[in-house]
């Protein structure tokens, strides 16, 4: 691993020692918000999968009804019935937040009635495949929303698991190791300080003895 | 936030159930068509944007940067009329293998 570039001194390892505790602690930190993030992700992966499940099966018996109300009538006839529709349909989106991740929510606004076709021209089934429609919208737009939130939650839980590892495996190892580096290279002077002096003292003495 | 619309790019007969419902639907006769249609969608006027299965996997490969992340719209692949592709769902678990680093698929 890396040690850092510093001055191997008391003021330095001071610092290091410092940066190294706040290190630890992010990284606790991080790691208690990825694991947090982690539970999140998977109820809402649930979710997802629940709900597309369903809207698979409920949009193919929707396209079903409706092939067989159109197979009543001539094609241009229905098409021309539905060319203009007057249901207004609008979403409106607010900001929801999950775990500090900024996700959109939408909220589904139908307003008038999607009979906008002549009741004589058109099979009345036509009205109940209609309806299989309209109870769809309101789930699909759930379900996009609920796949967006998974798919940002898996960004953030991508990134968050990133730093989680540089701090694990780049950061603290490295200011661990040079907290080491400057801990023996102060001992290093400490003793060969020491080494000195007694060699100072027995010269001195030498001296005396003389 | 101001409201937006749903759109649809999909086939005539995928796509014309929820035109009656009020969703803005560009019909695409074949999937290729996709791209040309997803180019000339003003994508700020809308919250979601539903395409079809088939017409996803070709601006998948066509179009870079598709789908669109993190803002708005956010695009829905659903089944066209043919039946599901499968499509939507092997994508879902390809984001959850990369977040989780392991398939959940039971």
């Amino acid at each position: 691993m890396a040690r850092i570039q510093v001055n191997p001194n008391r003021m330095e390892l001071l610092k290091l020692r410092k940066r190294a505790a706040i290190a630890e602690r992010g990284h606790k930190l991080l790691k208690d918000k990825l694991d947090e993030l982690m539970k999140q992700f998977m109820a809402l992966v649930q979710e997802s999968r629940r709900l597309r499940r369903e809207m698979e099966a409920r949009l193919a018996d929707a396209h079903l009804i409706f092939a067989i109300a159109r197979s009543e009538v001539i094609t241009e006839e229905v098409e021309e019935s539905l060319s203009v529709p007057t249901v207004d349909l609008e979403v409106e989106v607010e900001r929801a937040n999950i775990m500090g991740v900024r996700v959109p929510h939408f909220e589904v606004r139908m307003e008038g009635e999607f009979d906008c076709y002549s009741l004589i021209s058109t099979p009345f089934s036509l009205d109940a495949a209609l309806l299989n429609y309209r109870d769809l919208i309101p789930d699909l737009v759930r379900l996009a929303e609920v796949e967006n939130n998974v798919s940002l939650l898996a960004q953030e839980i991508e990134r968050t698991r990133r730093r989680v590892n540089a701090l694990e495996h780049v950061l603290i190892p490295s200011l661990k190791e040079t907290i080491v580096y400057i801990t023996m290279k102060l001992d290093e002077m400490e003793r060969s300080y020491r080494t000195q002096l007694m060699k100072i003292k027995s010269m001195q003495e030498e001296a005396a003895s003389r | 936030m101001a409201g937006r619309k749903v759109a649809m790019i999909g086939g005539r007969t995928s796509t014309l159930g929820f035109k009656a419902m009020g969703v803005e639907a560009f019909v695409a006769p074949l999937p290729e068509d996709g791209p040309r249609i997803w180019n000339q969608l003003d994508l700020d006027r809308y919250a979601v944007i539903m395409v079809t299965e088939p017409v996803f996997e070709v601006l998948e490969r066509e179009v870079p940067g598709f789908p669109p992340h993190g803002g708005l719209p956010v695009v829905l692949a659903i089944p066209a009329v043919t039946g599901s592709r499968e499509t939507a769902a092997a994508r879902m678990r390809e984001r959850v293998v990369k977040a989780v680093g392991a398939d959940l698929e039971r």
